[in-house]
């Protein structure tokens, strides 16, 4: 069973580049919010591919976490430190890749999210000397965009090739059935006008807790470090065999202290 | 084995919900695509605001927003204004084309209404009488300010009056707006503004609007019905009386906007303490007017192909305050001609002439309105009476709240303007502007204060001028009241009508009494130049009386070199001399 998991987790990983090779050929960043909105509306079947494309990756997303929460409940750890480390790299390499994805929607929620993300790498001692990669003054998601459909993708099919040594090409219907269920049973956000007036924007589900830290007034550099912090933990589960049942509970803890910040 | 087996349900599973789905997307009908937007593939019933606001070309969400690539409407609708020319939203939905002038409106007095509050707010906190606690005056001055006067505001919402045809606000179209009464034809906007337009709000307080339409709001007694029908009615419980209207009116059907230029009543960018520092229109604008070639692509062209009716002439005049551009008062090869902005109709406009009595220099410091006005409306004694313990509808805050006003009256006449010392200190024409007696019920007390004060407009009935004997020897010309004006050889004294004190009034001097004879001014203004005459200007004023027995007419001789007939008199060498 853990096998299906992590191969249903790679194959929707598979969908999703796809779909977003569909969705690449109609983006516009220089009309990021109208080519958006002419590929949901106008494009003959650009709904269905942009929802496949939203729906697969939001799936790959959470079938990792539960790949990793499975992992992570084993008494051992078979695979190799490499491929241990390409595993976290390609965990925060898919943050990064979901968290770019939605600024480059470019309508209201996505263009808010990347003025936060900006102000955090701003604001944040040592980080802001990373802001010209994300930043860019006449067109604000254009570096988004190339971390988004060349940097990130690069990274992520590297490290996970290394980490699954094969991404079993039978399985893509089965990654392509789950997306289409999704399509079915859930619906995908709609679109804030970027002119719209009075109206609640947040940011994408994952980074809800650290939104509503910053919300509370917390500083941005402790909402960093609380961010990081399951990574930092996850390095130390590899290396330090005799912690893995402490660092287990502190991941719990974590994670339903983030889960109770995400819904305040 | 189990693994496989699993698998293989897995795919089947996958398989049938990618067809099905794939079954149902492709079943959905097709939807017809248009341009500039999507909107119009609904909405094809929808013209333009306007021809220079085609739909065709401009589309729906360019000013009412929305998602203009959406095909349905809930998505197509999310976020959607209906009046985008509200001014909340113009700035955005009018700003890419229109918005220095937007900025200019935001500033204008009929959005911010500082005139009417600061004047409210002075004359209640800092010139009334009876308020122990000026805090309190302030409260209720507020309170007044919201529940009364606030409804006038050029982005007052529509929906909320109760009676449509008389909704004021809107923003733009509260002005602009042609049509309202069909919901599914959409709103046409003119620069051809109709007079009643701008009546819907310019009806009340000093009633210029309906001034100058030669309408007296009558008392109120009386019947309403006249023939079976409604008499005059201004609405369902105003009725007026038809006086002689303004002489614009009455002999070239002029509208306001004939006269009143785009920048005075859209504002200049600059805030104004009061309305006639917003106004740009003089009469001497037009009577002694100032041509000047006009930039081909400048605001002057613009307001000409915006009218349609009025032509490209060589030169057009510009008002003196502002330089705005009177584009229907237009020079062509010497030919003077006025334009009626409604239908490009021609008129021959009478020049200021040089007669005697526009240049004596003793006249010098005359309004035109002095002497021209035919008459005022004059509301005297402003009965407020305030309920804590009612409710009434808040104009601001868009909500019943408690506190209750009732507003009645003591009388109104029409009459020769009294005169005084304008804002522009310059003698115009004033009427009480406001006469405040107020009483407050609150917490099973009875509290009363009083504000009286008198103002100074044109009263918008411009005719013929009043003679001599009017302004010289009518005691209410000089400010008095009405009443008996005996002048003796030193001096003169004054027996009012009008006695306060029997009427109940908290005041020792006639409601109409600007001033008394010796100059003392009994009533306030609101302006920093205004007053009533002083003691030696009311002299100055009655002495003239002795010369105009006899020289009662422009005609007569003496007025032909008035300085040279003066010094002659000084001189002892005319016969009324010796």
């Amino acid at each position: 069973m853990p096998y299906m998991i992590s191969w249903i987790t790679v194959a929707l990983f598979n969908v999703s580049i796809f779909s977003g090779l569909v969705v690449a050929f109609v983006y516009k960043p220089s009309l990021a919010y109208e080519s958006v909105q002419k590929l949901t509306f106008l494009v003959p079947y650009g709904d269905i591919f942009r929802e496949l494309h939203y729906f697969s990756s939001e799936a790959f997303l959470v079938m990792t976490l539960v790949h990793v929460v499975l992992e992570l409940r084993k008494k051992e750890i078979v695979i190799s430190a490499t491929s241990w480390n390409y595993s976290l790299l390609a965990l925060g390499a898919l943050f990064f890749v979901m968290f770019t994805g939605y600024v480059l929607k470019a309508d209201l929620s996505g263009l808010s999210a990347g003025e936060v993300a900006l102000s955090l790498l701003k604001q944040t001692p040592g980080m802001n000397f990373f802001l010209p990669l994300f930043e860019d003054t006449s067109l604000f998601v254009w570096k988004f965009y190339l971390w988004h459909i060349l940097f990130l993708p690069i990274i992520l099919v590297y490290a996970l090739l290394l980490h699954v040594k094969t991404f079993r090409t039978k399985m893509w219907s089965i990654g392509l059935g789950v997306s289409v269920l999704c399509m079915v049973f859930f619906t995908m956000p709609r679109d804030i006008a970027p002119d719209m007036m009075g109206v609640h924007v947040t940011g994408p589900w994952f980074f809800k807790g650290a939104e509503n830290l910053l919300m509370f007034g917390i500083h941005p550099v402790v909402v960093d470090v609380v961010m990081f912090f399951p990574f930092a933990l996850l390095v130390c589960y590899f290396y330090k065999p005799f912690w893995r049942t402490g660092i287990r509970i502190v991941l719990i803890l974590w994670s339903v202290a983030y889960a109770i910040f995400s819904f305040i | 084995m189990r693994s496989s087996l699993l698998f293989k349900i897995l795919v089947t599973i996958s398989i049938i919900a990618v067809l099905s789905f794939m079954i149902q997307r492709l079943q959905q009908p097709v939807v017809k695509t248009s341009t500039p937007d999507q909107c119009m593939s609904c909405h094809q019933e929808y013209s333009g605001l306007s021809k220079s606001h085609p739909s065709e070309v401009m589309g729906c969400a360019s000013c009412h927003g929305g998602n203009k690539f959406a095909t349905n409407a809930s998505d197509a609708h999310r976020g959607i204004v209906l009046n985008p020319s509200r001014l909340e939203y113009a700035k955005k939905a009018c700003g890419n084309c229109h918005s220095e002038i937007i900025d200019r409106v935001l500033l204008s007095p009929m959005e911010t209404q500082k005139g009417i509050k600061d004047v409210l707010m002075e004359q209640w906190i800092e010139k009334s009488e009876g308020f122990k606690d000026k805090h309190f005056a302030e409260e209720l001055a507020q309170s007044h300010f919201n529940k009364a006067c606030a409804s006038c505001h050029v982005n007052q919402k529509e929906e909320v009056f109760h009676d449509q045809s008389l909704a004021k606000g809107g923003g733009c179209a509260d002005c602009h707006r042609m049509n309202k009464t069909d919901e599914r034809v959409h709103t046409k906007f003119t620069t051809k503004i109709e007079s009643n337009t701008c009546l819907k709000c310019h009806n009340r307080s000093n009633r210029i609007g309906i001034s100058y339409l030669g309408q007296f709001e009558s008392e109120g007694y009386g019947t309403p019905y006249k023939h079976g029908e409604f008499s005059n009615a201004l609405d369902s419980h105003r009725f007026y009386y038809e006086l002689p209207s303004d002489v614009h009116h009455q002999k070239a059907g002029m509208d306001c906007i004939d006269c009143h230029s785009e920048k005075g009543v859209m504002g200049d960018g600059k805030v104004h303490d009061h309305m006639e520092e917003a106004v740009d229109i003089q009469c001497k604008d037009c009577h002694s007017p100032k041509f000047k070639e006009y930039a081909p692509y400048g605001m002057a062209q613009k307001l000409i192909d915006l009218n349609e009716n009025v032509p490209n002439p060589e030169s057009i005049a510009y008002t003196s305050k502002k330089n705005s551009p009177i584009y229907n008062l237009q020079k062509e090869d010497d030919n003077i001609s006025f334009y009626r902005k409604r239908d490009g109709k021609a008129f021959e406009l009478s020049a200021m002439s040089d007669a005697p009595y526009h240049n004596l220099d003793i006249h010098e410091r005359l309004d035109c309105s002095a002497c021209h006005a035919q008459w005022i409306a004059s509301c005297y004694g402003c009965h407020e009476v305030y309920f804590d313990k009612g409710e009434q509808y808040d104009w601001v805050e868009h909500k019943v709240t408690k506190g209750q006003w009732q507003e009645l009256r003591s009388f109104l006449r029409f009459e020769s303007p009294s005169l005084g010392i304008g804002y522009n200190e310059k003698i115009m024409p004033y009427a009480p502007g406001c006469q405040v007696i107020g009483t407050v019920f609150k917490d099973e007390t009875i509290e009363e204060f009083h504000a009286f004060a008198m103002a100074g407009w044109d009263p918008h009935t411009t005719g013929k001028s009043r003679t001599c004997v009017d302004c010289h020897t009518d005691p209410a010309s000089l400010g008095l009241g009405r009443g008996t004006l005996n002048i003796q050889k030193d001096g003169i004294s004054f027996t009012p009508i009008y006695q306060s004190k029997k009427s109940g009034l908290p005041i020792d001097y006639p409601i109409d009494a600007f001033v008394s004879t010796e100059g003392k001014q009994f009533q306030t203004t609101s302006r920093d130049n205004a007053r009533g005459f002083n003691k030696q200007e009311i002299k100055d004023i009655v002495n003239a009386y002795k010369c105009i027995l006899c020289h009662r007419s422009y005609e007569d001789p003496i007025y032909k070199d008035f300085q040279a007939s003066k010094a002659n008199f000084y001189a002892g060498k005319t016969p009324c001399a010796k």
